[in-house]
């Protein structure tokens, strides 16, 4: 990624940017594609959540018709301001609540199924973990509630334990811990049974610089396993760094949903870097540009960073609520343009 | 010692039932059809009104399908691995507090209990089985309600229920380990309270030897001596010793001392007796009334406790035990042939006869089969205690033939009718069934205490259930309100059942209100009127729910075993039995609905 | 704005919570010295419901009333209800330790105290049917009771209610033999240094009466709205009744009569005592007839004062009468109608004069006598209403009859013929010598006929009569083992006391012997009363009634 000073970049790449999928419906076009070629891991089917009060009058929306799927071996970020949907979207995922229409499946069985839960991992936002246990304890129990036997346990425990790096402190009770550590220990917990899917619910929250390093590491080491991983956050240079495609949730509504590279990066702007070129050719290509009443700035691809494109995005959602930013964001940017 | 409901044989409880009730088996299968109907019309209506007939139809198949299927796949790794967690949870909510707690009211005690009273042991064992149940009640209730519901709070279900659990083993595991963290409680307080008792009730006398009177025959030689021991623990006991003074005391207060005589040095040892387990063999009883004629219950002498009917005396009336399963070998325990019955008596009077004397009556035995009856055996009624009686084997019948009791009395099928006349007129004798029995060996009296102990388990048990279940679907305190109910409403079971079934005076729920409020008796009729009409229209809603309540509600008053114990009768296996046998049918039962609570409900709020 | 009413609703919160605090303190508050308190303070008071708080101050008692939190009401509300069922059910081990922890819980309600010792030593001991057992409930009725008194030290209605239990169950219970045999020999309920002779139950309950009294005396302790009639008499009544006992036990001669002499004293002192009335003055039983003495002569002056005036008056009435009105009066009570009765009554009414109409009278005709004559009318009122209260208190608690009780049982041939119907009574039981029993009993009878005949104010109808009936039934049975009756003539003719059997035969066990008796006719009956003239008048008096 090329460092530039990100806010004369967006009013410079604003005016240029353009289409961004010339022709074609995009997203659609993406999925459609890593469907062919991979098994679907979670999918969900015009998944919406209606929170309702105890008389069962509606109180929010918090999800509205979702339709989203993951492949094996990708890293699914869902992105969205605080109550955008996120973690309503992994709840439900995870059975933890029932959809109020559409159906969330995962490995192709109901996200109630009890059984799916053998091949899943989850770490929630915070690590929700019995205080009154030691790391060692804490790993054992879930282990057995994977009715995973007693070497099998043993061995995993010990694997997860210096893994998450707490071999230290692994006879201490919980409560004594630091809020990386408990992180940690929440991480090893999900990943007890082996999972091939986790699910991560704000992975570096209230971690340090290194801790959040270390998480995105791991995140990016589990997808070189093949395994896949569908993580929720907000803060947008972790989803950017790990993820292979995400989506962007505002008021419970899918905005976004593509590749990262794709998505940012702008297709009309062309940048060009070189090394070794000789004057002469540089001048030529100069020449070539100016020939084609261009503009050289740098010969590259440039991308536009996340955080801009997500602004822009909840912006447009804003204004404009209930549709898909996509279209949107093409008509605006036009506009920008005109 | 009262016993209320008769004990059935287990397999004809758990099968047959007594007449005109059920057997607890098909009950149960009853109940959990009914309950079982009733939440799928309820899942049904709800699910119909969200998600339209057929998809809630679907939804409600799905759910009961794959509920049966995850009933049977109970993995018991883990079952114990949450059953381990839960004993911890207790642990660390300082369970063992309760001890202390149950330390301190036993060191308190003694505020309440004098031992001034004619029967110490009865009065310190109910004492401290009671506070022990209410204890560990409470202990029981606490940790059943709020635990799922501090799960819930701290998220930590969150972590477990993501994992392949079945929403069943989260209740199961928890309904055992609280279970498990009361039986360490219990089997800490049944220690020390056994101490307690013993302790309390261990007193010595001192005998002043002078004061002993000498007993001499007609030639004046010392055959033993007479005399009294001193006061102590508000009693003392009168003493026949022999010329060694050795002996034992007479009994008071339900206990007596073994007197040893060291030379002039007279000593007194521990009491004896206080505790016992008599194991009696009841049988079935009949009446007579005045005339001779059969019936089912005596006269009653108005008192409104109706345990006990009455026969008259002077007349032919009579009360009638039959018992079954009578041989020879009922004596072997003892150095002499013949029956030992226990009998208690509860005497009427209509008139003061003399004062001073008891009112004389007569027991017969009679062969149910020849009819051939032994020659009356007059005693003295000694009221509302336990008269040891002793009839010798061989007896004469009415003709003053001598007869054997087990060869001519005891029919071919072992079956033998012991009669009981009160032989003053107008004067009463009052029996209930449990009045009459035959004395078998004693049971031991620790074992016996065990036994007592278990009955409290099993209420524990089934508290900690109810509370774990309530949990799955409401909040903690909402929780115990309801176990709370469920507790008392158990406890007086018999009164609710009362109410719902209607012939109580004063009216159902509403009405009761109504009157108490209008401070109206219970007699007179409410106007007539719209305004009656819609109350007991109420009522019998009421009414109804309440009779399926009461299908639900343990009784505790019949689980609880702390008469048998304070009254010194061996606790029947058979009633362990079946306590142990509700137990388990709460604890499935609850289990399956624990599930279906805890599948339905939406974890994450 | 949202802040600010956030602010406003927190004030109106305040405001409606002061206001519903109003009427709580209203209510609720609290009684004091100077101060009867709120509503609720002095509904207490008048029905009597107060929790006393004066006494031992039991920490057992106090630490769990602590322990309580506030739910003692219902605590005790839950406690009354087993107690009850331990009632129910004759468990009285638990319903007696149940009342132990009632009692930590509520030490000074003296209403529980009182209704359970009640239930104990009443209601309990009758339902066990073993005399030992019976007296050992009505002990520990009278122990509970003690212990109440501990709490509530100095409280006159507990104290009288302990010297009731211990008098009257003990010694009038129907097994009151057996009951004051045990309670002599109760080592464990007499203190040690009580000597044996005052190990009696009505001696004991003399001593709790007393200290009953000295509470209200000396400690100025309210007593309610007990009677105080009735209050101070149960010192010389337990006194009395001690008398009684023991010559029923067979003790006579100076021990009797010196026990009968102090009950003579303090039924005197008793008799001197200024007693409340419920108007609210204070009377002395002995001075009705100082009272009837102050009237008489009052009147006797109102007389001279206005003299005639009583005559005039009467006449002036008569002259207002109708003619029916007279008519009836005319006639004699056997010949009205019930019209005539009513209009013979009406004015026999009218035609009476009050003293009061005599001294408006005077001061109608004689005004410069009216400012004497109106202090004369109040004297007269308030004389009358003296003797009236006096005359009631009187007979609430049979004074007449006691006064005289206390002194013929001095007499010696009261003592005598107790002490000879005793022997009777021993010679007939004990050796079944009848003809021994017949004649001491004979002789009894003839010394009560004596007595009697001196005494006209003790009625035949009174506990003395039922005592003597009671010897008399026993003359009975021993005249049926020798095949003789009262109805067999040369018996009734030396048979004294017929009057006697007569107002006391409630059984009718002797209905043949008296028609008999009467049968045979006055000269009978005078004969077999010749020297007794009073006895006579008597007699046909109650048959006028």
């Amino acid at each position: 990624m090329s460092e530039k000073d990100p806010k004369s970049e967006m009013v410079t790449q604003a005016g240029t940017l353009d289409s961004p999928a010339a022709g074609a419906p995009p997203a659609a076009g993406a999925q459609t594609q890593e469907t062919d070629s991979k098994p679907v891991v979670i999918q969900t089917r015009a998944l919406s959540k209606v929170y309702r009060d105890f008389w069962g009058r509606q109180k929010v929306r918090a999800l509205k018709a979702l339709d989203l799927e993951g492949c094996q071996g990708e890293v699914l970020g869902l992105l969205g301001p605080n109550g955008s949907g996120k973690t309503t979207t992994i709840k439900l995922l995870l059975g933890l609540l029932f959809p109020s229409e559409g159906e969330a499946l995962i490995f192709g069985k109901s996200a109630t199924d009890v059984s799916k839960n053998e091949r899943i991992g989850y770490l929630p936002e915070e690590s929700y973990l019995y205080r009154f246990l030691n790391a060692e304890e804490t790993l054992d129990f879930y282990g057995r509630l994977f009715d995973m036997p007693a070497e099998v346990r043993q061995q995993r425990v010990d694997e997860l334990i210096r893994l998450v790096g707490l071999d230290k402190a692994r006879r201490r009770q919980l409560q004594e811990y630091s809020k990386g550590m408990t992180r940690r220990i929440g991480l090893a917990q999900a990943l007890i049974n082996d999972p091939d899917l986790i699910l991560l619910d704000e992975p570096t929250s209230g971690l340090d610089p290194i801790g959040t390093r270390e998480m995105k590491d791991m995140i990016l080491r589990l997808k070189s396993e093949g395994k896949t991983v569908v993580m929720c956050s907000h803060l947008l240079a972790d989803v950017q760094d790990v993820c292979d495609r995400i989506a962007i949730l505002h008021q419970g509504e899918l905005k976004e949903l593509g590749r990262v590279d794709t998505l940012l990066t702008v297709a009309d702007v062309t940048q060009i870097r070189a090394r070794g070129l000789s004057p002469e050719c540089q001048h030529e290509i100069r020449d070539c540009i100016a020939r084609h009443q261009g503009e050289l700035l740098e010969m590259d691809n440039p991308t536009t960073t996340l955080e801009e494109l997500f602004l822009r995005i909840v912006r447009d959602s804003e204004a404009r609520p209930g549709q898909r930013a996509k279209v949107e964001g093409q008509e605006s940017i036009a506009r920008i343009q005109g | 010692m009262v016993l209320e409901h008769e004990i059935l044989p287990y397999f004809q409880w758990l099968l047959y039932g007594a007449d005109e009730s059920l057997g607890a088996l098909p009950r149960f299968f009853l109940i959990v059809l009914a309950v079982a109907l009733l939440g799928l019309l309820l899942g049904a209506i709800v699910n119909v009104a969200r998600h339209g007939l057929l998809r809630g139809g679907d939804r409600i198949y799905g759910i009961v399908a794959t509920g049966f299927r995850e009933l049977f796949s109970i993995s018991p790794r883990r079952t114990w691995a949450l059953t381990s967690l839960a004993m911890k949870e207790a642990w660390r909510r300082r369970v063992v507090v309760s001890l202390v707690l149950y330390l301190v009211i036993l060191l308190f005690a003694s505020w309440f209990l004098r031992t001034d009273n004619q029967e110490p042991a009865k009065l310190l064992l109910s004492f401290v089985l009671m506070a022990t149940t209410y204890l560990v009640l409470g202990i029981a209730l606490l940790l059943g309600a709020f635990s799922l519901p501090g799960d819930f709070k701290s998220k930590t279900i969150y972590t477990v229920v993501t994992k392949p659990v079945r929403a069943g083993e989260i209740i199961l595991g928890r309904i055992l380990g609280f279970s498990l963290v009361g039986t360490v409680l219990l089997v800490v307080m049944g220690g020390c309270s056994y101490i307690f008792v013993i302790r309390s009730l261990d007193h010595r006398h001192t005998i002043d030897a002078s004061s002993l009177v000498r007993v001499t025959d007609r030639e004046g030689t010392l055959i033993g001596y007479d005399g009294r021991t001193s006061t102590d623990a508000y009693h003392h006991h009168l003493l026949e010793l022999d010329t060694e003074h050795n002996g034992d005391s007479a009994v008071t207060s339900g206990h007596y001392h073994r007197i040893e005589g060291h030379g002039e040095q007279v000593r007194v040892l521990e009491p004896t007796g206080y505790l016992r387990a008599r194991v009696p063999k009841w049988g079935k009883l009949r009446f007579k009334d005045r005339k001779g004629v059969d019936k089912a219950v005596g006269i009653s002498v108005g008192s409104e406790w109706t345990y006990r009917s009455f026969i008259d005396g002077g007349t032919l009336a009579a009360a009638i035990w039959t018992f079954s399963g009578i041989d020879e070998s009922i004596d072997d325990y003892l150095d002499k042939e013949g029956l030992p019955l226990g009998l208690i008596t509860r005497v009427f009077r209509t008139h003061k006869g003399v004062i001073g004397r008891p009112i004389s009556g007569a027991i017969q035995l009679r062969n149910p089969q020849t009819g051939l009856k032994s020659d009356a055996i007059t005693f003295l009624a000694k009221d509302a205690q336990v008269d040891d009686q002793f009839i010798d084997r061989e007896l004469p019948d009415s003709e003053g033939n001598t007869i054997d009791l087990y060869n001519d009395l005891v029919s071919d099928d072992g079956e033998l009718e012991i009669w009981i006349q009160c032989l003053e007129q107008g004067q009463y004798y009052g029996y209930a069934q449990a009045d009459c029995y035959i004395r078998l060996p004693d049971g031991s009296p620790l074992w016996n205490y065990v036994k007592a102990y278990i009955s409290i388990w099993v209420q524990m048990v089934i508290v900690t259930s109810i509370g774990v279940t309530a949990s799955a679907l409401v909040s903690g305190p909402v929780a115990m309100l309801f176990t709370v109910s469920f507790i008392v409403l158990g406890f007086f079971r018999e009164f609710f059942v009362w109410i719902a079934n209607g012939p109580s005076w004063g009216g159902g729920p509403v009405e009761s209100l109504v009157r108490l409020v209008t401070q109206k008796n219970v007699i007179s009729k409410l106007d007539p009127g719209p305004g009656t009409t819609l109350i007991q229209g109420i009522d019998d809603v009421l009414q109804f729910f309440m009779q399926g309540l009461a299908q639900l509600l343990p009784d505790f008053s019949a689980l609880s075993t702390i008469g048998f114990a304070a009254h010194g009768y061996d606790i029947p296996g058979d009633l362990i039995a079946q306590d142990l046998t509700i137990c388990l049918g709460y604890i499935v039962g609850l289990s399956v609905l624990g599930y279906f609570l805890l599948r339905t409900r939406e974890i994450a709020r | 704005m949202n802040q600010r009413g956030s602010f406003y609703r927190k004030i109106a919160y305040l405001i409606v919570i002061a206001v519903l605090l109003l009427p709580i303190s209203r209510l609720g508050a609290p009684s004091t010295l100077r101060d009867e308190g709120g509503t609720l303070a002095q509904l207490r008071e008048e029905y009597d419901l107060g929790q006393a708080d004066l006494g031992e101050i039991d920490p057992a008692s106090e630490t769990i009333r602590f322990a309580t939190l506030g739910m003692r009401g219902i605590a005790v509300s839950l406690l009354w209800n087993k107690a009850n069922q331990y009632k129910k059910t004759e468990d009285w081990t638990n319903f007696r330790a149940t009342l132990r922890q009632l009692a930590k819980l509520q030490p000074y309600f003296i209403s529980f105290w009182r209704y359970q010792a009640w239930n104990l030593t009443y209601n309990v001991s009758v339902e066990l049917d073993d005399v030992q057992d019976r007296y050992h409930y009505v002990k520990k009725g009278i122990e509970f009771l003690k212990e109440g008194t501990r709490y509530n030290r100095d409280n006159p209605i507990l104290l009288a209610e302990l010297g009731w239990f211990i008098g009257n169950k003990i010694g009038r219970a129907d097994e009151h033999v057996q009951y004051r045999r045990l309670f002599k020999a109760d080592n464990e309920f007499h203190p040690a240094d009580r000597p044996p002779e005052q190990r009696d139950n009505w001696l004991v309950s003399k001593k709790w009466y007393q200290q009953a009294i000295a509470s209200v005396d000396d400690k100025k302790r309210s007593l309610g709205n007990k009677n105080p009639t009735t209050f101070y008499a149960t010192v010389p009544m337990a006194q009395i009744n001690y008398s009684d006992a023991i010559e029923s036990e067979g003790t006579f001669g100076e021990k009797a009569r010196s026990a009968w002499e102090l009950a003579a004293r303090l039924w005197g002192r008793y008799a001197h005592r200024d007693l409340r009335s419920t108007q609210g003055f204070y009377i002395r039983l002995a001075d009705q007839e100082k009272w009837e003495q102050d009237l008489k002569t009052l009147e006797q002056q109102l007389q001279k004062m206005g003299p005639g005036i009583q005559e005039t008056l009467s006449q002036e009435r008569r002259k207002e009468l109708s003619p029916e009105q007279l008519a009836a009066l005319a006639k004699t009570l056997e010949e009205q109608t019930d019209e005539e009765l009513e209009l013979a009554e009406k004015a026999e009414a009218s035609l009476r004069v009050s003293d009061r109409d005599i001294v408006e009278r005077i001061v109608r005709d004689f005004p410069e006598k009216a400012a004497a004559a109106r202090k004369l009318g109040t004297r007269i009122a308030e004389a009358d209403s003296r003797i009236r209260m006096i005359g009631n208190n009187r007979q609430v608690v049979n004074y007449e009859y006691w006064k005289a009780r206390c002194e013929i049982e001095q007499e010696h041939s009261a003592l005598k013929a107790h002490e000879l119907a005793f022997a009777a009574h021993r010679a007939f039981q004990n050796d079944a010598d009848l003809i021994q029993a017949r004649q001491l009993f004979e002789e009894s009878f003839d010394l009560w006929a004596k007595v009697l005949a001196a005494h006209p104010e003790l009625p035949d109808d009174s506990p003395t009569g039922s005592s003597i009936m009671d010897t008399v039934s026993e003359y009975a049975l021993v005249l049926e083992q020798l095949d003789l009756s009262l109805a067999d003539p040369q018996v009734a003719e030396k048979f004294p006391l017929w009057n006697l059997v007569e107002a006391n035969d409630m059984e009718r066990k002797f209905a043949d012997a008296i028609e008999a008796h009467q049968k045979r006719g006055p000269e009978a009956e005078g004969r077999g009363q010749e020297d007794e003239g009073s006895e006579q008048d008597r007699g046909q008096h109650s048959k006028q009634e």
